[in-house]
């Protein structure tokens, strides 16, 4: 009888050696997640959350889990993406979800700013991470969080001290290769009191041979008064699919801004949960979707907002063309002691076929009496009208609608703080939507 | 240059323009007056393509060739402009990118050299001047957030830089102030030459005391029922369009 993918992965989490080991807190975590894990299983289309993205593929052969032994049998080193234009980075390389020193910038370890390889850390000092990990997920905890937890073993872990200020954005690279494997990692992110970071997460597969899943869950804690400016770039090609999610808390007048970008892939699911801890606190998300052949792009987003004066913004936009589909997700929660809490969220998207298929789904759930929350969603095509605008002044029909697609998709990365990553997403956008304008466009930025 | 003969169009079913006759030779400029509903805009819609007009009669032909048969992309690259009576805001593209891509796309079809940035860039900084605008205009996604004034001068702009041979200006001066009206209007009349032909669409005499046309028609019930000089306009700025009215339904 062929055993069941859970039991299959659970079987891995029992046999395999992964860092930390022997350390009891890491060695009880990892048990109670493997538990935990025999409990859930993996989410199902009967789940409320979980209705519009079947995973039953996953489900019936989860592909094999890459972990650190196997990695020595890579061979070969891969080809790592090119770096963003006119931005300095600090990368960190993961392949196969396995930290590669030999592809990374080095690390950081000084008084007050690590970043480094979880791994690492667990091996030389897992007090460091310790009370950290598996903080966040709290109760939005699913059966993908708890085998990513049961499996722990790499990602990045990124801790800043009061008043640290690092301006250099940290790029994390995770490269998928070869066929039909999984990949996990953990990113732990606290940055104390008054600090700032960028954290740029590019999720890229190395060729057209790699497929499978990856599956990437962040954990991060923005402290008072810091700032957190985190985007994900998901450019996986088709065969792949993708399981992540990010749990943040912000603490009083602590500022998180995100931005994701989700450009490839086979079936995607984003969960983004962020819960305004502290008075004053602010978040920002903003999301696109790029949708072509059958991608299938679930973003599931849920602002919590629990202090007095915080302030939500939200803002993603799809375009779907062929037969791809998007879900956004967006629940914003206000709890009853959330007095002036200011929320606004929109969901736009564009649909360029008539087989592509968009599902909105905001949800305001707010016992507070006194805040401002606002959201609207809209399904449409192209406007007629702009189209005969441009054609009117000599532009041809597929220009014209694809300066337009491009435009819309543009409009949801506005308010995204750093230039060269703003322009770089742009053109990744325009070359997939209108290749043909990507040079044209791009001279002018120059320009400005 | 532009030869419409007998021309009848619907909008959405229903007869709008109905025989329209209309002769305009190179370099001159004509005004089409009427009141509301007479086909003005229609008739303005027609000769650039929009999609919705539909020719039931008649022909266009423009500088030789079936205008009709055009698609309004090619219309333009031929060397006619329309100049919208209500702009249309296109945000998250750039004036600059939008003009420099209209520019080009003529270009290549005239079979010249694209231009590149640092020449267009030369080139648009002169044609600003012409309708008063700042450079950063340029940087603005199109029409977004601009005034009505600023609407208007963007389509001159436009204009100046596409260099047509035939403009069509639908209700310019509709939403102008006075001061807005003489900068569009001088930024018009600058661009008035002995290549350049121009119907001017509008609703009031007012715009032609600053474009001062060489034939100005009376247009009601979708037929053009007076023709004269420009001081046609004057008399209807007196008289109304009451009796053009009479006129048609006894014509």
């Amino acid at each position: 009888m062929a055993i069941s993918a859970e039991q299959q992965l659970l079987e891995v989490a029992r046999d395999v050696t992964l860092a930390g080991n022997g350390v009891d807190w890491v060695d009880a975590f990892r048990k109670n997640a493997a538990k935990e894990f025999g409990e859930r299983g993996l989410p199902t289309a009967t789940m409320e959350d979980w209705r519009y993205t079947n995973l039953r593929g996953l489900a019936r052969k989860f592909p094999q889990p890459v972990l650190a032994e196997s990695v020595g049998a890579q061979g070969s080193v891969p080809a790592v993406p090119a770096r963003i234009p006119d931005l300095v980075t600090i990368r960190l390389v993961f392949v196969d979800g396995q930290f590669s020193a030999k592809l990374s910038d080095g690390h950081i370890n000084s008084s007050d700013m690590l970043v480094e390889n979880l791994a690492s850390v667990l091996k030389r000092d897992s007090s460091l991470v310790k009370g950290l990990v598996g903080d966040r997920i709290g109760n939005h905890a699913h059966g993908f969080t708890a085998i990513n937890s049961a499996l722990l073993d790499d990602g990045c872990v990124i801790r800043f001290g009061k008043n640290a200020d690092l301006l250099t954005p940290i790029e994390l690279v995770y490269l998928s290769t070869g066929s039909e494997r999984s990949r996990f990692a953990r990113n732990v992110i606290h940055l104390d009191q008054g600090s700032r970071a960028t954290v740029i997460e590019r999720f890229v597969s190395v060729d057209e041979n790699a497929s499978g899943l990856t599956s990437v869950i962040s954990e991060i804690s923005v402290g008072a008064n810091a700032s957190l400016s985190h985007y994900r770039i998901q450019e996986e090609n088709a065969a792949s699919s993708h399981v992540g999610g990010s749990y943040v808390g912000v603490a009083a007048d602590g500022r998180y801004r995100n931005a994701t970008a989700s450009l490839g892939g086979n079936v995607v699911r984003n969960d983004l949960v962020v819960a305004l801890n502290g008075k004053g606190a602010d978040c920002q998300l903003d999301g696109v979707v790029i949708g072509q052949g059958k991608t299938h792009v679930d973003n599931f987003t849920r602002i919590e907002h629990h202090e007095p004066h915080g302030t939500s913004r939200e803002h993603y936009r799809s375009v779907l063309d062929d037969r791809s589909r998007s879900i956004f997700h967006g629940r914003v929660f206000v709890a009853v002691d959330a007095q002036k809490t200011d929320a606004q969220q929109s969901n736009q998207s564009l649909l360029l076929s008539e087989y592509a298929e968009s599902d909105s789904k905001p949800q305001l759930e707010i016992y507070a009496d006194d805040v401002k929350c606002a959201h609207g969603a809209t399904v449409g095509q192209l406007d007629e009208n702009s189209v005969f605008y441009l054609k009117s002044r000599g532009i041809g029909d597929d220009e014209a609608r694809g300066m337009l697609t491009v435009a819309f998709a543009s409009e949801a990365l506005v308010e995204l703080d750093n230039d060269p990553l703003r322009k770089a997403i742009e053109l990744a956008v325009r070359s997939r939507l209108a290749p043909e304008l990507a040079e044209a466009q791009s001279i002018f930025e120059d320009q400005q | 240059m532009l030869s419409i003969k007998n021309l009848s169009a619907d909008v959405d079913g229903k007869p709008i323009l109905k025989g329209i006759n209309l002769e305009i030779g190179s370099g001159e400029v004509h005004a089409i007056m009427g009141p509301n509903g007479s086909g003005k805009s229609t008739l303005a819609n027609v000769i650039a393509g929009r999609d919705g007009y539909e020719v039931t009669g008649g022909s266009v032909t423009y500088a030789g060739n079936d205008l009709l048969e055009l698609e309004p992309e090619e219309r333009a690259r031929d060397g006619i402009f329309l100049a919208f009576q209500y702009p249309v805001e296109i945000p998250g593209v750039s004036n600059v990118y939008f003009l420099k891509a209209a520019v080009n796309a003529a270009r290549k079809h005239r079979g010249e050299e694209e231009l590149d940035a640092m020449d267009f860039l030369k080139l648009i900084r002169t044609k600003l001047k012409l309708v008063e605008m700042k450079e950063e205009f340029m940087h603005r996604a199109v029409n977004e957030g601009f005034s009505g004034g600023e609407k208007k001068r963007n389509e001159i702009l436009q204009m100046a830089m596409l260099e047509p041979t035939l403009a069509v200006l639908d209700e310019t001066d509709s939403g102008l102030d006075i001061d807005a009206l003489k900068v569009v209007a001088g930024g018009v009349n600058a661009l008035r030459s002995k290549d350049r032909s121009m119907i001017v669409v509008t609703h009031y005499q007012r715009l032609l005391d600053y474009i001062v046309p060489d034939h100005v028609h009376v247009l009601s019930g979708g037929k053009i029922v007076k023709s004269g000089d420009k001081n046609l306009a004057l008399e209807l700025e007196r008289e109304g369009y009451g009796w053009v009215e009479q006129l048609a339904q006894a014509g």
